[in-house]
């Protein structure tokens, strides 16, 4: 197979400008500003059928054409590179190791959406990437191929590298640009959408790194060589990202649609202790509804995985072999969620503390009769009911392991201990 | 406390790259920790006035991020994930050998303001599990003993 | 123009309006904590959520706007399911303590509760502890438990009055409403963040745990503290007014007052009420009014015989009503034919951008518009101090001074009193220089009358009697009617009501108004 975001990483200062030039680099941007209009732009990439990395899975090239293209005001092309759920840490092997692939990426959508000034948000805490990128962009810049009058074609832009600060929150698209626009990071409602008001009110568009860095090989190859990798309406490579009790975790560039079974079993090595088996998998960061050991022959991409009651999401696995008290690992997830919440929304703020405060006092043997039920109800009262999605992110963990795991909680309540 | 015509020059800086005023908010919070170590109530004053908004607007976004620090914190602030992939790889053990060594529990400050020690939530490692971040730096694919020897490789 | 169903009933609304607005326009009231009409819209109580079919999940009502066609539940079993796991959400981490707590009576949670609430808590966990009687400012105090978050009291400052104050620290559920150390909510509308609060998070320091509010009643009038006449409700009880809150007018203040109107009550019990007649002979005495009128009118009609009615001099402060003005104005023609005038300005500051204006009186465009028949009359105050120097002026009458009960504005400092024939004052609250005039008489103050003011952009507005007077006191222009007739003007009008249409038939300006049906619109015409 042949890799399209990780082909020059394990190359020597792959991260230089000169080494990513040498391997054919920077083309594509040339082509698509010297040889193609922004709308051609976008229809390459709409024939790809690429969606979108980041979670939601939304077509790319949709929400590109969303944002207007008669509009005085100035537009901004953003990328999300706050990657922050648990269990993903692809888009930092793109930051880290191939900057340049992103970057090119971003020229390119800037250009088709008519952008010129274009973010990088990146999360705080990613200070090695931070710096990475910092001098990739300086190299860009040196380069020619930022800044005014690219190529000598007459496109200008800008791309400002912004800092986040330590909230997960403002990986949500909205939550972003309040971020950006040196706010509290709180999601916004929709609509209006950010292709109509985003950035200091103008039309927007945002994209996760991953998917970005796959614009340089669409229009380098073409849509249609594209949307010929993985499988229909889920086509491309996929940056999987293995973690937990497995014996080779990391990132994997392999085809959407990849049997989850050869992921754990072929490409992580399988279980990491081999006396144990393979008990509850996350198969998409740790907001998306868990699988359970016999669900693992499910494909991995989109339609698959949502058929199977669960989501793609980031793609961010993590395995649970049997050792794992359900009660402990739904607590920890939960955790998370509440100390991420912004706060702004009802059900969110008050919900996910009440389940993590419920969940820790199951946790230490303090469950009552009736606590599981109360449990699941407190998430499905969240679910749906938020701005935005953390609400859902926090709620259906909770409720997929309930609804699998139901008699670990009723052990641990009847029995004050973990069942395992 | 004043800054330097350096900061304030790149201050400005900032406030040309950005097409508004109050997007500098961010950035400028970081320049001023990394200069004074934490955000003083001048300091966010300081940035309010900059930015061209509130002290209350300051305060709620100093408050609403982690990485900004309200108060003064140790020479070292140790961050230990203990989100799930980080839980699953032993990160509990980890913690609770920090806090021993150190003598320390989490929030705490050595007495010497060398260390503090904190938990975070997911820091987008998840395949080094466990991980911790010490002041900019990554630190995976931990057991006690690099613990400790990272621990006694900080001056 | 879409036209959809809501609740089986049909609706046609503007493009751009809202499910709730579009509801309440046919009389569905969708419950609400953060929406408020003046504010931007926040979205995030969540409790207005409703049903739109073929829209999979529940919408919420304050911010989604209306299409053609769309049809939408407000009473289905999931709306009311979701509105009371809104309220167990909100009640969780809230204090029980209604008893206790200075809101209830008018604290939408407890509204709420009724129609949405549980009969008991489902929350076994211990609560998140907040902030406890933060002082906010001068005004303001602050119960982080209490707060629900909705940021209506954040989005105020920030939008309204632009001064930032207050904003959202921390996150989760530790968020709580803060503000900067060491600074103040001391905007000057600070007080409308206590109004603005659906609960018992922050209350006004001069009222809270005064009265329980079931226990005041509510009076309709208009704020005497500036030329803007903002409209507000007067809470009584046992004959004393114990807060002003604004009352929504889109033409004049929308839905807010400022702070010195909303504590203006309070000059009324700050000053020395003058509580009967007063005559400054040898000794000042007491009078029943048949005695103190029988002083006056002889007083007067001595000084019209000696010196004739040009040697009398009127002040008349705009604290007055209408009617009021319109009496005096009958006798400047009737009896006083070539007396002066002089309606003192009192200002204080600048016209600010929002609704303070600088001039303090509340009927200074309805007096002046009305004098405007003598306006050759009309002299400034100094010139008038001037006159009664050189000996032109023999008797002076005040008029209205601090009806309001803001009486301290020496406007009249340099205008010596005791050396005239005769002095008359007739005002509510003894002047500093009280000792100085030959009679007092008590008029009523703004808060014991019927009336209207007309605020400076012209708009005719009533005033009510929250209180009724503890003294002797009466209307001003009831006095001033006796007083007239006493000397030779005809009129004998029973009521402020049928003074007021007198105004109207004989007043350009207030032609085709009508005192019973005075609306939000009805203003003076150029």
């Amino acid at each position: 197979m042949e890799l399209i975001l990780t082909k020059n990483i394990h190359k020597l200062n792959s991260e230089s400008i000169d080494v990513y030039l040498s391997g054919g680099g920077y083309r594509s941007h040339e082509k698509a500003l010297k040889t193609m209009t922004p709308d051609q732009v976008i229809e390459e990439v709409k024939k790809s059928g690429i969606r979108g990395r980041g979670g939601a899975g939304f077509p790319m090239g949709g929400k590109w054409g969303f944002v207007p293209k008669d509009d005085s005001r100035p537009h901004y092309m953003v990328c999300n590179a706050d990657e922050s759920e648990p269990g993903t840490f692809k888009d930092r092997i793109i930051i880290e190791k191939d900057p340049h692939l992103l970057i090119e990426g971003i020229i390119i959508g800037s250009y088709a959406i008519r952008a010129h000034l274009a973010f990088i948000y990146i999360r705080g805490e990613y200070v090695h990437g931070y710096n990475i990128l910092k001098k990739a962009i300086a190299e860009t810049y040196d380069k020619g191929f930022l800044g005014k009058n690219i190529l000598g074609t007459g496109f200008n832009l800008d791309l400002i590298l912004h800092r986040g600060a330590g909230a997960y929150i403002c990986g949500e698209e909205t939550a972003l640009m309040d971020s950006i626009e040196g706010k509290r990071g709180n999601p916004r409602l929709k609509p209006p959408f950010p292709a109509q008001i985003g950035i200091f009110k103008n039309p927007t568009n945002i994209n996760n790194v991953e998917t970005l860095a796959n614009v340089p090989a669409i229009i380098e190859k073409g849509g249609e060589w594209y949307s010929k990798i993985g499988r229909a309406n889920n086509t491309g490579t996929k940056l999987y990202c293995l973690s937990g009790h497995i014996k080779r975790p990391g990132v994997y560039e392999l085809p959407l649609g990849i049997p989850l079974r050869e992921l754990i079993y072929n490409h992580g090595g399988g279980m990491l202790q081999d006396d144990r088996k393979l008990k509850a998998v996350i198969p998409g960061g740790s907001s998306v509804p868990v699988l359970t050991a016999d669900q693992v022959d499910v494909l991995m991409d989109f339609d698959s995985l949502q058929a199977a009651g669960s989501m793609l999401g980031s793609a961010g696995i993590i395995v649970m072999d049997d050792s794992v008290c359900m009660v402990k690992a739904t607590h920890r997830i939960t955790k998370f969620y509440a100390h991420e919440s912004c706060g702004q929304c009802t059900p969110c703020r008050e919900g996910t503390g009440w389940m993590e405060k419920l969940l820790r006092r199951m946790e230490a043997g303090r469950g009552e009769n009736g606590d599981t039920e109360l449990l699941y109800d407190v998430a499905q009262n969240i679910l749906g009911n938020t701005i935005c999605p953390l609400g859902d992110a926090a709620a259906m963990p909770v409720m997929s392991f309930v609804e699998k795991f139901r008699e670990e909680f009723e052990f641990h309540i009847s029995n004050k201990r973990c069942m395992v | 406390m004043s800054f330097s015509p350096e900061f304030e020059r790149k201050v400005g800086d900032i406030i040309r790259e950005y097409p508004n005023r109050e997007a500098i908010l961010l950035p400028l919070l970081y320049m001023i920790q990394s200069e004074r170590g934490f955000l003083s109530k001048e300091d966010e004053l300081y940035a309010a006035e900059k930015a061209g908004v509130s002290p209350a607007w300051i305060r709620g976004v100093v408050t609403f991020y982690t990485m900004f620090q309200g108060k003064e914190i140790g020479k070292y602030l140790i961050q230990v994930c203990t989100t799930l992939s980080c839980f699953l790889r032993g990160s509990d053990s980890i913690l609770e050998h920090i806090k021993q060594r150190l003598g320390i529990d989490v929030g705490g400050t050595t007495p010497d303001k060398k260390f503090t020690l904190v938990t975070v939530e997911c820091l987008g490692s998840c395949g080094t599990a466990p991980v911790m971040q010490i002041n900019d730096d990554y630190y995976e694919d931990l057991d006690i003993e690099k613990v400790d020897e990272i621990l006694n490789s900080l001056p | 123009m879409p036209t959809l169903r809501i609740d089986g009933k049909e609706v046609t609304v503007e493009n751009g309006t809202t499910i709730l607005k579009a509801a309440e326009s046919i009389g569905i009231i969708i419950p609400h904590f953060c929406y408020h009409p003046e504010l931007s819209i926040a979205g995030n109580c969540r409790m207005c959520v409703v049903e739109v079919e073929r829209m999979p999940k529940l919408q919420t009502a304050c911010s989604t706007e209306v299409s053609d066609g769309m049809v939408v539940h407000t009473t289905t079993d999931r709306v009311v399911n979701a509105r009371r796991a809104i309220m167990e959400f909100l009640l969780i981490n809230h204090p029980l303590d209604c008893p206790i707590c200075d809101q209830a009576g008018e604290c939408r949670l407890q509204d709420y509760s009724v129609r949405y609430g549980m009969a008991s808590s489902r929350f076994a966990e211990e609560k998140v502890k907040s902030v406890k009687r933060e002082i906010f400012g001068p005004h303001v105090i602050y119960d982080g438990e209490r707060c629900i978050k909705c940021t209506r009291c954040i989005r105020f400052c920030y939008e309204i009055t632009k001064t930032g104050e207050l904003d959202m620290f921390f996150r989760g559920d530790h968020s709580t409403v803060g503000i900067f150390p060491e600074r103040d909510l001391k905007n000057d509308y600070s007080g409308n963040v206590v109004d603005l609060c659906p609960v018992g998070a922050l209350t006004l320091r001069e009222f809270r745990f005064k009265s329980r509010v079931w226990d005041l009643k509510k009076v309709n009038t208009i704020c005497p503290a500036c030329g803007r006449g903002c409209n507000i409700i007067a809470w009584v009880k046992d004959n004393r007014i114990f807060r002003l809150t604004p009352r929504f007018n889109p033409h004049v203040n929308r839905s807010w007052m400022c702070d010195h109107g909303r504590l203006s009550h309070e000059f009324l019990y700050r000053s020395e009420r003058l509580v009967s007649p007063e005559i400054m002979n040898a000794e000042r005495r007491r009078l029943n009014w048949k005695e103190a009128f029988d002083c006056v009118t002889d007083a007067l009609k001595s000084i019209l015989q000696n010196h004739g009615s040009g040697s009398i001099h009127l002040v008349v402060f705009p604290f007055i009503t209408n009617e009021d003005a319109f009496l005096i104005l009958k006798v400047l023609k009737d009896v006083f034919p070539k007396s002066t005038v002089s309606i003192p300005i009192i200002e204080i500051g600048e016209d600010d951008s929002l609704l303070i204006r600088k001039d303090r009186t509340p009927n200074r465009r309805g007096v002046e518009e009305i004098f405007r028949e003598v306006s050759s009359r009309i002299i400034s105050v100094d010139d008038a101090a001037k006159r009664v120097k050189e000996g032109m002026i023999k008797s002076l009458v005040v008029l209205g001074e601090g009806l309001t009960g803001a009486n301290d504005c020496n406007i009249l400092a340099d205008t010596p009193i005791s050396p005239l024939e005769f002095s008359l004052f007739i005002g509510s609250f003894k002047p500093w220089n009280a000792n100085d005039f030959s009679a007092m008489l008590p008029a009523s103050t703004w808060a014991e009358l019927d009336g209207t003011f007309t605020n400076f952009e012209g708009f005719v507005q009533r005033i009510f009697p929250s209180v009724l007077s503890s003294c002797e006191s009466r209307p001003l222009w009831k006095i001033v009617q006796e007083l007239g007739s006493r000397i030779g003007t005809r009129c004998a009008f029973r009521s402020a009501s049928s003074v007021f249409e007198k105004l109207a038939e004989e007043h350009q300006s207030y032609r085709e108004l009508r005192y019973f049906s005075l609306t939000d619109e009805s203003r003076i015409k150029k």
